[in-house]
């Protein structure tokens, strides 16, 4: 039965019980529905910084991005387009039956219900019908009567009062891309004759990180893939739901998978050292409340957990179990039988250090809530909020338990403490010299990087079909354009046309470019053309010739000439945008009371620099590269959160020196500085990637091994129950970090790797900052 | 004999109407006839809302299983159209943004009936050797081109109707259907000079 000594403690089983009521009752309160996990990785990425109104646009270019997918058959031989029609149409139904996507087809039916571009039909033509026209007006007449008496009279509806020489079906029709045929609704025949694909678009019914949606995407992937196999295609599968729906099960995986390893690992080592399982009853209770609390501050706050939040949230085990080992170690170097020992002597032992601890962990981990990330932010408070109720419910409910008896693991403790690390001084120096070997080699072997990409940890096969399928669809995806400005329609127009003569003759780029000036034909060029058409068939009377040889009543050609005379109006870009596909729309950004803007995109970038020159030369003009800009800010941060490490470093040296005096706070402080450079040195020398999130790691580092230093200062380095609990808490922090540089996403790979060298380097160091101390505490 | 005669109305709805629907056009084609070379002659009625009489032409359609149709009109002007895999093409180059309805013209003409599915909600029936299939697109964007098809025959496809969403309505019949053992020299350059 727990003792319950003094009303002290009493107090603390009231306020424990008070605070687990209280998140209890923000769980109920702001959690009705549960959890919300999340898996999307680029929920970490921060929102680059950029004008409301740049931002803006990048937003309305990913507009939809997120939910669309492409499958692609892909067929080895030449194939029939009967045969290939028939695996369209059981591809689309093996799609259909899954029931997750909506009925739209994105991308390929365009056009608006409202016939604007009708109205305007003696005012839009083609470059090519102009030409036409102005070269042989006859042939335009007789091409339009073949055409009644052809075959295609069947797939192309004539309106002799309307659009009598079908001009205007022309025109709409060139906004089709031609390279396009529509095996069905959703099917587009792709690829060459001697190795066709099917390319279907699909867009998922819900957000593209519906966890409850991943398995039954990846179950149909590997259905198709399945049904593929049995005709003789290879399915690739493109879009970021995929790469979302492989990093939600591989996350998954690892969060079991760690978490599960981490926890027998704790346990194991917890019983193994007090052969008891009460002491290890404590220290989960201490995981459980941390967690718990964690998870419901998380939610609260954020309306959602992220799932990479949760992964270094089992962690956080790690950690949390330090407060109470502390305690635990402590009672075990009392002896229970001489009366005098009670639970509170051991926390008024403990109490300070861990009371250290907790602030250096808690600042530590708070630094992440000045980064820009999202996800950091989340991770920031989760582990923040478990840290301190597990301190809490040390300080409380952990002293109801009654001090254990001696075991072997303290008589270790004591061997280790007398031999390490005073073993052999030839042998230090042996391994301070390879200690400086390693560091400096590895330091100068480090490289940064900061690309985005380093992000993206999805599996090669992913990446190569994502390209594949990208380089089949007759739909480029861009995501670097200029947003151009200007007072009006007419001058954005204008400015827009000086881009891209800028453009064409820039080294920047090659390949066309999308740009709704090239497309909207002037208010000018719309008066031409209707000039044009009044000239060469109403003035000249060709028309009313193609009317009398197809017999058409006179009432017909009257009403023609009547709607032809009062037919001009001009269509402003506004009006012509109603009826261009969506993918053109996109491009105007609209006008309001400063400007108007829109945004010229670009598809092959091939010197961003100078297409950045480009835009800075005007104003007006603002060059956005989504992937550029966010790599950009990785290496800003990189360099801010290095400047912010030196000065926590800076702060803690000289708290460390005011409390230990000089000689004694930089031997504290060496050891957060060695295992830091260590840490780094591993980074280089293994090739790990050295990025912001080395630093994220070398901050816990700091705050850590600060709390051993500490601890050994405090209380020597020949109390066995201190080295015990150190030790206890390097192997269980190790065990969760560890963990986590096994992963396969690389950021989370090199922050475990980056903690585990950081942790194991602190705890062989620490007990040399304990030097002469310990004769005063002894 | 009535046993015989199989009278079936269907939609795509229903998981049942769709295996009986699979049925009739499995059974439609195995009816026709398809040598490796067709010829037929056609008439085309144009029938135009603001037209009192139809716009009327007549001419000649050579089926190539493998390569498309050729597509021959004689009277009252001569005309001709290529269909293959490539798209159409009017003696003056490819016909651009074609190659769906290429596809389709091509399947309707020949009655390569397996493809329509794809594109069209079907509704069939069949009384004897005699059949006829009502076609309407599910696809917005063809159904801007077609309201609806309606394609009957026997051995053969012998009339083939389009409804137009501009009211407008062609009808053509063919007539006199033969395999052939080549095709003449004019209709093979025609037919063979524009596959790559």
């Amino acid at each position: 039965m727990p003792q319950f000594p003094d009303s002290t403690h009493r107090l603390g089983l009231i306020l424990w019980l008070l605070f687990v009521t209280s998140i209890g009752a923000i769980a109920v309160a702001k959690i009705p529905a549960g959890f919300n996990f999340r898996s999307d990785l680029l929920a970490l990425l921060p929102p680059v910084q950029q004008q409301p109104r740049v931002a803006a646009a990048s937003a309305r270019i990913t507009k939809g991005f997120e939910q669309q997918l492409v499958f692609a058959a892909q067929f080895a031989g030449e194939l029939t387009v009967n045969t290939l029609s028939q695996r369209a149409v059981e591809m689309q139904a093996l799609l259909d039956e899954a029931r997750l996507f909506s009925t739209e087809t994105p991308g390929l039916s365009q056009h608006n219900a409202d016939n604007t571009w009708q109205r305007a039909r003696y005012q839009l033509l083609t470059n090519a019908t102009r030409l036409q026209i102005t070269d042989d007006a006859d042939a335009v007449i007789d091409g339009a009567i073949n055409a009644l008496y052809g075959l295609m009279a069947s797939a192309q509806p004539v309106d002799l009062v309307a659009d009598p020489l079908s001009l205007n079906s022309r025109y709409q029709s060139s906004f089709i891309p031609p390279s396009i045929e529509l095996l069905t609704p959703t099917t587009i025949l792709a690829g060459t004759l001697e190795h066709p694909a099917l390319l279907q678009l699909r867009q998922l019914n819900s957000g593209a990180f519906d966890l409850q949606k991943n398995d039954a995407l990846l179950e149909l992937i590997e259905s198709v893939k399945n049904w593929g196999a049995s005709h003789g295609a290879e399915i690739r599968v493109s879009g970021l739901p995929v790469f979302a729906a492989h990093g939600a099960r591989r996350a998954q995986f690892e969060i079991s998978t760690f978490g599960s390893i981490s926890l027998i690992g704790v346990i194991g080592v917890l019983v193994g050292t007090f052969r008891s399982v009460r002491p290890l009853l404590g220290t989960l209770g201490c995981i459980g409340v941390g967690i718990g609390t964690a998870m419901v501050i998380t939610q609260a706050i954020f309306d959602e957990i992220h799932l990479l939040t949760l992964v270094f949230g089992a962690s956080l085990i790690g950690i949390s179990v330090d407060y109470a080992l502390h305690y635990l170690c402590d009672a075990l170097g009392r002896d229970p039988k001489d009366g005098k020992w009670t639970p509170s002597q051991s926390l008024k032992s403990v109490l300070p250090g861990i009371t250290i601890a907790l602030a250096t962990s808690v600042a530590a981990f708070l630094s992440f809530l000045f980064t820009p990330f999202p996800g950091l932010q989340q991770i920031a408070v989760f582990s923040a909020s478990g840290l301190v109720a597990a301190w809490l419910t040390v300080i409380t409910l952990l002293p109801g338990s009654s001090a254990q008896p001696h075991v072997p693991a303290l008589r270790y403790m004591a061997m280790w403490n007398q031999h390490w690390p005073f073993m052999n001084r030839r042998l230090m120096v042996v391994i301070c010299l390879l200690t400086s070997v390693v560091i400096i080699t590895g330091l100068l072997k480090l490289t940064p990087d900061d690309n985005v990409r380093i992000l993206q940890s999805s599996p090669p096969s992913l990446l190569a079909d994502d390209a594949e399928v990208r380089r089949l669809s007759p739909y480029k995806q861009a995501s670097q354009f200029f947003v151009v400005s200007a007072d009006s329609p007419t001058a954005l127009l204008a400015a827009e046309s000086r881009l891209i003569g800028q453009l064409d003759t820039s080294a920047g780029h090659t390949g066309a470019v999308t740009a709704l000036s090239t497309l909207y034909p002037s208010a000018t060029q719309q008066r031409n053309d209707y000039a044009l058409i009044k000239s060469r068939f109403y003035d000249s009377g060709r028309m009313r010739d193609f009317y009398q040889a197809l017999g058409v009543t006179d009432t017909v050609v009257e009403t023609n000439a009547r709607q032809f005379d009062t037919a001009l109006s001009i269509l402003s870009i506004d009006d012509w945008l109603i009826q261009a596909p969506q993918r053109l729309q996109t491009l105007w950004l609209g006008c309001d009371e400063i400007d108007c803007r829109s945004i010229v995109l670009l598809h092959q970038v091939l010197d961003k620099a100078l297409l950045a020159a480009i835009a800075e030369q005007d104003s007006r003009l603002s060059w956005v590269d989504r992937v550029g800009d966010i790599s950009e800010l990785l290496h800003r941060y990189r360099l801010q959160a290095t400047q912010a490490l030196l000065i926590v470093y800076g702060l803690a040296v000289l708290l460390l020196i005011y409390r230990f005096g000089l000689a004694g706070g930089l031997r504290v402080a060496a050891v957060p500085i060695i295992a830091t450079a260590m840490a780094l040195a591993v980074t280089g020398l293994v090739g790990n990637i050295f990025s912001l999130f080395s630093l994220l790691a070398l901050m816990v580092v700091a705050g850590i091994s600060i709390d051993y230093a500490v601890f050994y200062r405090l209380h020597g380095s020949n109390r066995p129950s201190t080295s015990l609990a150190i030790a206890l808490s390097a192997a269980t922090t190790m065990l969760a970090f560890g963990l986590l540089s096994m992963s396969d996403t690389a950021v989370v790979h090199t922050f475990g790797l980056t903690l585990m060298v950081g942790i194991l380097t602190a705890f062989l160091i620490s007990p040399l900052a304990a030097g002469q101390s310990q004769e005063n505490h002894n | 004999m009535l046993a015989a005669t199989c009278v079936a109305l269907i939609t795509s709805a229903g998981a049942q109407d769709k295996q009986e629907l699979e049925t009739l056009l499995a059974q439609i084609n195995d009816q026709i006839d398809k040598p490796m070379l067709t010829v037929a002659t056609f008439t085309q009625h144009n029938h135009i809302k603001v037209l009192q009489a139809p716009l009327i032409s007549t001419g000649e359609v050579f089926i190539d299983a493998r390569t498309g149709v050729a597509w021959y009109v004689n009277q009252p002007l001569q005309s001709k159209l290529i269909i293959n895999d490539r798209g159409i093409d009017t003696g003056q180059g490819l016909v651009s943004s074609s190659r769906t309805i290429a596809r389709l013209l091509r399947a309707l003409i020949s009655g390569e009936l397996s493809t329509l599915p794809a594109l069209f909600t079907i509704t069939g029936e069949k009384e004897g050797s005699q059949w006829t299939l009502l076609l309407t697109p599910k696809d917005p964007l063809l159904a801007r081109r077609i309201q609806s098809l309606r394609l009957s025959g026997a051995n053969s496809v012998a009339q083939l109707e389009v409804m137009q969403p501009t009211g407008n309505r062609i009808v053509i019949v063919f007539n006199e259907p033969s395999a052939l053992t080549e095709l003449p020299t004019r209709v093979y350059d025609d037919l063979y000079a524009t596959v790559p």
